[in-house]
């Protein structure tokens, strides 16, 4: 009597679930992530034990890189039209609707309010080449304090939250202190990051 | 692999031509798209968020409004640390006048036992009121934003919840300048 040989098959595997797998992870991280907005310098913070996370809206971002040059951005990126109309609006700086979306994108801004508008208009590659000068802020100009005295006319309860370089001199950072102090903003958070 | 399983149809004769039900698709393909996206999504994501600590600067008073209080801290209630240059770091427990480069001791900024933490912690155990003590944070110009946060980490570590940043006097930056072997800046 012959055998009846089972019929062979190469080992088959069923890809479905798997691809349901991949798909749900999927969907999860599209929903779950915000893109990072375009970053005008990079600035790396120290760390601390610190466990309070940055506050998600209505938080304004003053960034001194490692030259002390200061920069001023906005952290949630949906609260940055509302605040480039009202800064357009208040200092006659004439930005279009289109110039103002394109603020939308910068995570920080690091020029002064005079050449914003130009500024915007550069494409990324040009921003790269810029020669950024940051927002002054000493004793004879202190336009920072406007940025920041701006967003928080815009949005009630604002918070300052100061982001800067680990190596970056302490004078730049007492420099900002006083002179924010001077317009009566006192309160301040401190980005870090975390240790663990 | 998954692969489409046609079946053969034997025979050849007009009946077979009747399709016995969709092959299964081959899923490979798919899964290998769904997971490059995922990856792709997870590398552009901002997933750490940062954390943020708080410091409040003293409000600044108009003249007329100011009120002289004289302030009766015990020295021994009290550190002051200066943050030095090159991430040297110094403390010292004296009378602010009497201070010379021989009370400046060099701590560094590790948890270890040369450690500021252990300093603190230490005078702050010998401290006479618990309630009062008292830290004096004096950066100089050549100390980084590294060291301040350090510093200011250390505070929240060690429970040193009264702490002013405040700068050197000259008395100080004379001693700190001897300390380190440097001509003490004009002022």
């Amino acid at each position: 009597m012959a055998a009846v040989k089972p019929k062979r098959h190469g080992p088959a595997m069923d890809m479905t679930a798997m691809c349901d797998v991949a798909f749900l992870l999927l969907t999860f991280f599209i929903m779950a992530s915000s893109f990072k907005s375009e970053e005008t310098v990079t600035i790396n913070t120290p760390s601390s034990v610190s466990l309070d996370l940055i506050p998600e809206t209505d938080a304004s971002m003053v960034s001194i890189d490692s030259e002390g040059r200061y920069y001023f951005g906005i952290v949630d990126p949906s609260q940055r039209d509302d605040f480039a109309k009202i800064l357009s609006d208040k200092y006659d700086l004439g930005l279009t609707n289109k110039e103002i979306v394109g603020f939308t994108t910068l995570a920080e801004v690091g020029v002064p309010m005079k050449q914003l508008k130009g500024y915007i208009n550069l494409t990324e590659n040009q921003r790269a080449k810029y020669d950024l000068t940051g927002i002054p802020l000493d004793s004879t100009d202190n336009e920072l304090v406007d940025w920041v005295k701006t967003f928080g006319e815009s949005f009630s309860d604002s918070k300052i939250t100061v982001r800067g370089d680990g190596s970056t001199p302490y004078p730049a950072l007492r420099n900002l202190f006083s002179e924010f102090s001077d317009a009566d903003l006192n309160k301040f958070k401190l980005l870090t990051k975390s240790e663990k | 692999m998954a692969e489409v399983q046609v079946k053969e149809s034997g025979g050849g004769k007009g009946k077979s031509k009747v399709k016995k039900g969709a092959g299964k698709p081959d899923m490979t393909p798919m899964v290998d798209l769904g997971f490059l996206l995922i990856t792709f999504f997870i590398y552009t994501t901002t997933f750490s968020k940062p954390n943020t600590m708080v410091y409040n600067t003293p409000k600044e008073l108009p003249a007329d409004e100011v009120e002289e209080k004289e302030l009766d801290i015990k020295v021994s209630n009290t550190i002051t640390i200066i943050l030095g240059e090159n991430d040297r770091v110094f403390y010292y427990q004296e009378p602010l006048q009497a201070v010379v480069a021989d009370d400046l001791k060099e701590v560094d900024y590790s948890a270890g036992p040369d450690g500021i933490r252990t300093a603190i912690l230490r005078l702050k155990a010998k401290a006479l009121d618990q309630d009062f003590w008292t830290v004096i944070i004096k950066p100089t110009d050549e100390s980084t934003w590294a060291n301040s946060v350090d510093i200011l980490d250390e505070m929240a570590i060690t429970e040193s919840n009264k702490k002013a940043v405040v700068e050197l006097k000259q008395v100080e930056k004379i001693a700190y300048y001897t300390k380190i072997g440097k001509p003490v800046p004009a002022e």
